[in-house]
């Protein structure tokens, strides 16, 4: 590791923090410290990162279809920044002219004359890294997406199954040649350092630990960094043309003209500082579809038919690590149109007990208009399951309560009785009786996400049963009637307002007793009278 | 021994009897929040699984005020989920939440098929505690509903018109409501391993 800093920024031997970096650092425990030690220098205080060894994939090409990228005229596909066009990516032979990527489209038509020029087009090339995603997943479970144009494959455990890096890499490049897709990688314990050497396009570097990875640091220019092009001019204009070389720079000072996000970023690239990556899950479905061999006329025999093909779904669902939030299952009858039927599931779930426990109540409702001839079952999408699935699948119910129980039970319950039947409640902010609460769909709460809730104070006199419509009463001489008269325990309490949504109230509430003793909440609205509730 | 010992000891095997000793001693109990109930009650309180049953005329007879303080302790700080089914009219939540019920993990059930959903919520062990209104219960429905509660270690809260007194349960606990001018007149109709009576409740209005 470099012991010398560059004189650009002269640093004091004694170790100096500005009051403002301590501030910051106590503020934001996660914030990269700010002192004046070269950024590449060893602090105690900053644990190496370690675990994991990612294979970068960089796909130069990308933004073309496959035969322009190896096609023999150049081509180009370019990106608009303001008034000028600047090249994103140059074809192999726009690149044997020395048209490189972040060249104005002007400069590359003084070097190429017959120059095909495409525009960008995100979305395609977003579709085009997600299908090579899918194709990695081959090689290991864990596959991040770096936009718009690498992927990064922790290959830790795939690196023993594939007998080494060297095997392994001939693997990949021998189904990208058939793919025809041109490929740079590299191999480091940093994602992002992983994804820059591979942008490098060096000779394929093979770096199994963190003391190799600065070495190799040492050398990589700074354009494979891709950062702003105003800094890259900063950093040049100092005569700063490596990473190597920005590593001996004094943290405060490197934060402070380049902004602190850029001195994470180098933390992270060196294993300093953790960088959590998303797992890619593929945006497939699972389909499947039987024909009958003889027409299926009840929806026992139909049960015992989706059987394997629930079987067949779990183990699918089960080598993606993933679960499904909906079912659709679709009967096709010989005159009669389909019939449909739409499973769903509050949480993601894999296990084909628990589509079984829904479909069985839908079966047992199901009337069939006439036999069916076959059936075509058909996912939602994979989502990624929740912890709490993987628990329960590790230690079966865990304490007493299941907390898959719910979601489970919900299901099932609308499974018979329909949607709109099963509800949750919540408060919202509103005076009126009938505005202060609503019914919830549940999800959010089976999430375990707690909705906010008024103070238990705010309303000391409401009843417990609320009639879900006033019930108008009969009157003797001005007060209210209810088999018998009844007595004043309280009241009155004016609600009123509501005239923004167009229910408006001007009401009087009393609390009264009725000759058995129960307790009632009764309103006056323009001389009627109206019990709307009971005290239960 | 004697042929009549061999007839007590077969009578005992069977699992339809129980006797008043074995039972009431050691059974967990959670205090009603009503002194004069809770002297009545085996184990000082109410069952902390199986079936109540609860006979009323009408419904908002303080039902519910008698509840409350059973659900604040299972639902209020623990945060379990508490299971209504086809109650006769809106519970209202703003009230429960002031009577110090979490609100956030309630979940109410509006069908004609009460029983049926009784005993799923009962039995997926998901719930606490549930509690239904059904007046079309006959004693095996009544019997898988106690069942399902005590395998799942659940509380089923079963609301009945107070004609169905008569008729025999397999609930542990049976109580018949009748609100009084001086307050509330719970009759003990059936408790396993308790003494039964009368006593009458004076309800602090919850609001």
């Amino acid at each position: 590791m470099a012991k010398k800093t560059l004189d650009l920024f002269p640093t004091e031997t004694a170790r100096f923090v500005p009051a403002a970096a301590v501030n910051a650092e106590k503020l934001y425990p996660h914030a990269p410290l700010l002192n004046s030690v070269p950024i590449a220098t060893a602090d105690a205080r900053i644990k190496p990162v370690h675990r994991r060894l990612w294979l970068a994939l960089n796909f130069p090409l990308l933004p073309f279809a496959p035969d322009i990228a190896m096609s023999a005229t150049p081509a180009v596909t370019v990106e608009t920044a303001g008034n000028t066009k600047i090249v994103l990516a140059a074809n192999i032979a726009a690149q044997r002219l020395e048209i490189v990527r972040g060249m104005r489209l002007n400069s590359a038509y003084a070097l190429a004359n017959h120059l095909k020029v495409f525009n960008r087009d995100p979305h395609e090339e977003r579709r085009a890294l997600e299908r090579l995603a899918a194709w990695s997943l081959q090689y290991t479970s864990y596959v991040s997406v770096e936009a718009p144009d690498a992927l990064l494959l922790e290959v830790k455990g795939s690196l023993r199954l594939f007998s080494g890096a060297r095997a392994l890499r001939q693997r990949m490049f021998s189904q990208l040649n058939e793919m025809k897709i041109v490929a740079t990688t590299a191999i480091a314990p940093t994602s992002l350092a992983a994804v820059w050497l591979a942008r490098s396009a060096g000779p394929y570097p093979n770096i199994p630990n963190l003391t190799l990875l600065s070495r190799y640091l040492e050398k990589l220019p700074l354009s494979c960094l891709r950062w702003p092009e105003d800094i890259c001019n900063t950093l040049q204009d100092l005569g700063i043309r490596t990473v190597g070389e920005c590593l001996r720079l004094p943290r405060d000072g490197f934060a402070r003209r380049m902004g602190i996000s850029l001195l994470q970023e180098l933390d992270r690239a060196a294993g300093r500082v953790a960088q959590p990556r998303s797992r890619y899950v593929p945006r497939e479905i699972y389909k499947a579809r039987c024909d009958f061999e003889m027409e299926v006329e009840n929806t026992l025999t139909l049960r015992n038919l989706l059987d394997p093909i629930l079987d067949d779904l779990e183990s699918f669902l089960r080598s993606r690590t993933a679960g499904i939030q909906a079912l659709k299952i679709v009967l096709r009858h010989r005159e009669l149109g389909d019939t449909r039927l739409i499973l769903r599931f509050v949480t993601p779930i894999r296990r084909k007990r628990h589509v079984e426990s829904v479909l069985s109540e839908r079966l047992e409702r199901l009337n069939l208009p006439a036999p069916a001839l076959s059936v075509r079952v058909r996912s939602g999408p994979l989502q990624e399951l929740h912890s709490q699935t993987l628990n329960e699948k590790l230690f079966g119910i865990a304490g007493e309560q299941a907390p898959e129980g719910i979601p489970r039970l919900i299901e099932k319950l609308r499974a018979r009785l329909g949607e709109d039947a099963v509800y949750g409640v919540c408060q919202t902010e509103d005076h009126r009786p009938e505005q202060a609460y609503r019914k919830t769909n549940l999800r959010t709460t089976v999430r375990g996400s707690q909705p906010h809730s008024l103070q238990p104070t705010a309303f000391k006199s409401r009843p417990l049963w609320l009639l879900s419509q006033p019930e108008a009463l009969m009157s003797n001489q001005g007060a209210p009637f209810l088999n018998g008269p009844l007595t004043l325990e309280r009241g009155p309490e004016r609600i009123q307002g509501g005239w923004w949504d167009s229910a408006d109230m001007n009401r009087d509430y009393y609390v009264m007793r009725d000759r058995r003793g129960v307790r009632l909440w009764i309103f006056c609205e323009r001389g009627k009278w109206f019990l709307h509730g009971k005290f239960g | 021994m004697s042929s009549a010992d061999i007839r007590v000891d077969e009578l005992l095997q069977n699992p339809q009897l129980w006797r008043a000793k074995g039972i009431n001693a050691s059974a967990p109990s959670l205090p009603t929040g009503f002194d004069v109930l809770d002297e009545r009650l085996p184990g000082g309180g109410w069952p902390t699984r199986g079936l109540i049953e609860i006979l009323l005329d009408s419904p908002g007879s303080s039902e519910l005020n008698v509840l409350m303080p059973l659900l604040r302790q299972l639902c209020g700080v623990e945060n379990n989920w508490h299971a209504w089914i086809a109650p006769p009219y809106e519970i209202y939540p703003p009230a429960l939440h002031a009577c110090g019920i979490s609100i956030e993990r309630m979940l109410v059930v509006r069908t004609s098929q009460a029983l049926w959903a009784m005993e799923q919520s009962l039995r997926s062990g998901a719930c606490r505690i549930v509690i239904g209104w059904t007046n079309r219960a006959r004693l095996q429905g009544l019997r898988r509903l106690q069942l399902a509660a005590e395998q799942s270690r659940s509380l089923g809260i079963l609301f009945r018109h107070s004609r169905w007194r008569k008729e025999s349960s397999p609930a542990v606990l049976r109580l018949l409501l009748e609100p009084i001018p001086a307050g509330l007149r719970v009759s003990i109709v059936k408790s396993r391993g308790g003494r039964g009576g009368q006593v009458v409740l004076q309800m602090v209005s919850n609001g």
